[in-house]
Formats: C-alpha cells, sequence, structure tokens
C-alpha cells in the first residue's frame, strides 16, 4: 500500500516538472520586471530618517507608485489643448444623469526623491462636479469602506479534525483566495479586488501564531502528526475554538481607472472552528475475552476518554 | 534661453529698436513657430540664430535615426558618450554616470547591443547581468525589439566617505514589443513603467561602475 502510494506521487511530479516546459515562457524583458524575476535587492525609504534601507525579507509587497489624475487635454489654469479636445474621449452622460468628465491618469514612484509624474492609463470617465478633489475625498473614505466589505476571510482546516491528540502536531492550513467587490462611492463605480496576504491564527489555548505571510497547506494522510510551518501541538485535552484572521490588501479602481492601493490591511476573521483535543493511551491485551469479557479491550471493558 | 541669446546682438544696434524686435520674436517662440510678421525681424533672426547654432557643437551629418517598428529594428541610434564629469569622484559624477549607465542600456535595449553597459557593470551586479541576459534572449534568433527606451528624469547621488555611494534614480521604460524575423509578436507587449531604483555605485581605477542594483518598492 505505502509502496503503491509512492509510485502515484512520483508520477505526479512527473507531469508537474513537465507542465510548464509544454508553453513556452514570456520572455521577462521589463526593467522592473527583469529586477523581480532574478532578485534584484529591494530598498524601502525609512519613514523617520528618509534614507533608503533594505527591505526586511517577508515584507508584504505594496504597490511603490503613487497616483493622480488630470483632466484630459488641461493644460493648466484655464488653459486648454485645442487639437487635444478635438479627439477628447467621449463621457456619455450617467443614467442618472451625471456629467462625465475625461481625465488621464499620472503616476510615479514613491520614495524617489523629485520623481516626475509620467502618463499611466486613460483617458477613463468620471462622474462628479468637481472631479479635481475626487480623488482625495475616496481615498478618505476607502480603507473604512474596505474594512466594512463583506470580504471572507476563508475557511479553517484541520488535519486530523474534528478530533486530534494532546502533543501531537495538529496541521491547520487556511483556504482564502482573491475577492472582488463593486461599490459605489461619491456616485462613481468603485471596483475593489481584495488579496490576502497575512494570517494570524489563535489556537485557542492561549497561543496565537502570526500575522505571518503563510496560509500553510494540507498533508497527505499518511504524514498526518508531522510538524509543518502552521501546525500547533495542544498541551492538554478539551475543546477548543480556533479562529483564524485573515490580513486582506487592497486596490481599488475608479469608473474602469488604474488599480489604487488601499493603505493599510484590512482583517477579516472566519467562523471558529471547534476542535477536540483527546489523550491517547496505550495497554497491552492479554486477556481471553471469552474467559473475562471484563478485561481490558474487551467489549465489556468500561471505556473512558 | 532664446531671449538672452537675442539680446546680446541686438543691443549693439539700437536700443530702442532692439526692445521692439526682442519683444516680437519672444512672442513669436511662445506661438510655437506661428508665421511672425517678416521684415526687420527675419533678419535680426537668423543674425541671433548664428552664434547659439556654433556654440553647441553639432555632430557629423549622419543618417537619421529611425525608431523600430513592425518592420525592422531601430536605425542609428545615437552611441551613448561618458561624459567629463560623470569621471570624476563626486556627486555630479555619480550623477551624470547614473545617467549615462541608462543610456547603455536604452542603448542596448534598441540596438541589442549591450558591450557598453557591461563595461560600467560590476561583475557581481545581479540585476544589470539579468537586463543583459533579457536583452541577449530577446534579441536571439533575428528578433529585434521595438520600444523600451529608458529616461531617468530624477537621478540624486550621495557620495560620502565611509559608505557606498549610491543613487535614487526614476527609471521610466516605454513599451516593449519583441519582434520575430517576420515582423510578428513573439509576445504581448509588455506595458511601460515608471520605477524608483537605487544605484549602488562604486568608484574604481576605471571611474564609476554600477556595482549593485536594486529596486526601491
Amino acid at each position: 500500500m505505502k509502496a503503491l502510494g509512492l509510485k502515484v506521487l512520483c508520477v505526479a511530479t512527473l507531469l508537474l516538472v513537465f507542465a510548464p516546459s509544454a508553453a513556452q515562457a514570456d520572455v521577462s524583458i521589463g526593467y522592473e520586471d527583469r529586477g523581480l524575476s532574478v532578485g534584484a535587492d529591494q530598498w524601502v525609504k525609512d519613514a523617520s530618517t528618509g534614507k533608503l534601507v533594505r527591505a526586511e525579507p517577508g515584507t508584504v509587497p505594496t504597490d511603490p507608485n503613487e497616483y493622480k489624475y488630470e483632466l484630459q487635454c488641461h493644460l493648466g489654469g484655464g488653459d486648454f489643448d485645442t487639437p487635444c479636445l478635438a479627439r477628447q474621449m467621449e463621457c456619455k452622460d450617467r443614467e442618472d444623469g451625471a456629467k462625465g468628465i475625461p481625465v488621464m491618469w499620472l503616476s510615479r514612484p514613491r520614495g524617489v526623491a523629485g520623481a516626475v509624474w509620467a502618463h499611466h492609463s486613460g483617458p477613463t470617465c468620471l462622474y462628479d462636479p468637481k472631479p479635481e478633489d475626487l480623488l482625495p475625498r475616496i481615498a478618505a473614505d476607502i480603507q473604512k469602506q474596505f474594512q466594512n466589505l463583506p470580504v471572507n476571510a476563508g475557511a479553517v482546516v484541520a488535519q486530523p479534525s474534528p478530533h486530534t491528540l494532546r502533543g501531537a502536531e495538529t496541521n491547520f492550513y487556511a483556504e482564502a483566495a482573491e475577492q472582488q467587490f463593486d461599490i459605489t462611492m461619491f456616485g462613481q463605480k468603485v471596483h475593489v479586488v481584495a488579496t490576502p496576504v497575512q494570517y494570524t491564527w489563535n489556537y485557542g489555548d492561549g497561543t496565537v501564531f502570526g500575522p505571518q505571510p503563510s496560509m500553510g497547506g494540507p498533508l497527505p494522510q499518511d504524514r498526518w502528526g508531522e510538524k509543518t510551518r502552521t501546525s500547533h501541538a495542544y498541551a492538554s485535552t478539551g475543546d477548543f475554538q480556533v479562529v483564524l484572521t485573515t490580513s486582506f490588501q487592497g486596490t481599488y479602481s475608479v469608473n474602469s481607472g488604474p488599480p489604487l492601493p488601499i493603505p493599510g490591511q484590512g482583517q477579516f476573521s472566519a467562523p471558529p472552528q471547534a476542535i477536540s483535543v483527546w489523550r491517547s493511551l496505550t495497554r497491552n491485551y492479554a486477556d481471553d475475552c471469552n474467559a473475562n469479557p471484563q478485561g481490558q479491550g474487551c467489549p465489556g471493558a468500561a471505556t473512558g476518554r | 534661453m532664446t531671449s538672452q541669446n537675442l539680446f546680446a546682438p541686438l543691443a549693439v544696434r539700437s536700443t530702442a529698436g532692439a526692445v521692439l524686435v526682442a519683444g516680437a520674436l519672444v512672442l513669436a517662440g511662445c506661438a510655437g513657430g506661428a508665421p511672425a510678421d517678416p521684415g526687420a525681424t527675419s533678419q535680426a533672426a537668423t543674425e541671433a540664430a548664428t552664434p547659439s547654432a556654433s556654440a553647441t557643437p553639432t555632430p557629423t551629418p549622419s543618417a537619421a535615426y529611425k525608431p523600430a517598428d513592425a518592420s525592422g529594428p531601430a536605425q542609428n541610434v545615437p552611441v551613448p558618450v561618458l561624459p567629463e564629469v560623470a569621471k570624476t569622484e563626486t556627486k555630479e559624477g555619480a550623477e551624470a554616470f547614473t545617467k549615462y549607465w541608462y543610456e547603455t542600456l536604452s542603448y542596448a535595449y534598441e540596438t541589442g547591443n549591450s558591450r557598453k553597459l557591461e563595461n560600467v557593470s560590476g561583475p557581481g551586479c545581479v540585476f544589470c547581468k539579468g537586463l543583459k541576459d533579457g536583452i541577449d534572449e530577446a534579441w536571439s534568433e533575428g528578433r529585434w525589439i521595438s520600444g523600451g527606451t529608458i529616461q531617468t528624469p530624477a537621478i540624486t547621488a550621495t557620495v560620502e566617505s565611509g559608505a557606498q555611494a549610491h543613487a535614487e534614480v526614476q527609471v521610466i521604460q516605454a513599451t516593449i514589443e519583441i519582434r520575430r524575423p517576420d515582423g510578428s509578436l513573439l509576445q504581448e507587449p509588455t506595458p511601460a513603467t515608471n520605477t524608483g531604483s537605487r544605484a549602488g555605485l562604486t568608484f574604481g581605477p576605471t571611474g564609476w561602475v554600477m556595482t549593485d542594483l536594486g529596486l526601491i518598492r
């Protein structure tokens, strides 16, 4: 049985090796892509000193750029580029009569002294009588909106469950996925994408693990009891409520504009998962149950936890 | 720039006339090449243009630069030149060198020739080598790159004794297309990027070298 299991595992591994080479992988050619794929050093600006310091390993990646928009064809002040206006994007007025205004999106890297704004994307339409300060209004409110979204923290899976043994490694893992939401803020259609980035396990016996970036993963049944990054060994028997709290990072996009980072993370908790921790007893049985039906291990014997 | 050069020769002749003419020229400049009032101004303009033209050395006439497209690679791409100031172990030198390094990178993207880039990149610079390898791969089998040119509008260097010299750089790269010999696309175009980088620099016997290139996140 064990040998058969190993064979199946080998076939699966071979398949995994073959799958990626079947499709031609893209050449990672862009400056930024290449830097990320070859593992170039990553630096972050220290908020207090303003100096660049190496990013701690395991830091949750955030969008390194900041964004803004300008009215399409606007040259500044009251001046507009007339030839540009002639081919300006048409924003259809919305059903509720709100007037659409085309904007161009700009971005620049945060953390670079003197960085200039450069074209990012657009034009897209905004629907507001004062589009100039719409984004700050949305930005000020987005985090509250984000935290109030019905984001699913993910399911908690324990191996073994619902019963496990005292002192044994119980493998816990989360099943959390990216989620998307469409909300309306200040009359604009705002699309929110929430991505799980960090996990905190409260094992219910006073032990809290995290926040840390691993959601863990399933173990094949013949390896249950092994220690994993997210496993836990209960020191005492009893019933425990395990709570997973997942931190999500979000982006929001206004009327199909670029995805803008939502500052901070949203914390969402999964419903508690009950687990019963039992103790195991090892006994040697030598009685003949026919001769002594009350002997240890015989059907007539008293059993206990 | 224009008005400063114009005033010098004109002032010699007649002060009153000079003010009028210069005013007209400045206006013409604002209109962005719109036809100005011909006559007295056109003569002054040609005279005034001469000294500024001789001040900037014009390169020897060569075939015009043509960016790459679906029909073929870029032609007559200007070769980057290391400016004199970039050979000094100063903040200005480090900034001029960093600008030059990105010019050689842009040149490598556009021409497939990464020799100049290699010459100013340290052997231990992982990101530098990664970029070179990516460009070599894109340009192999008769392919070429269209786009991918790089601009560095913001460079701030820190050169202090006792610490490695480094520069903060804003790196803007245009959309990149890789074309097969028949002009078709090898893969989806890589979108334009606007990235912050930290360039670790070392001043050695041959001048500045890019020794440690990283990303600001």
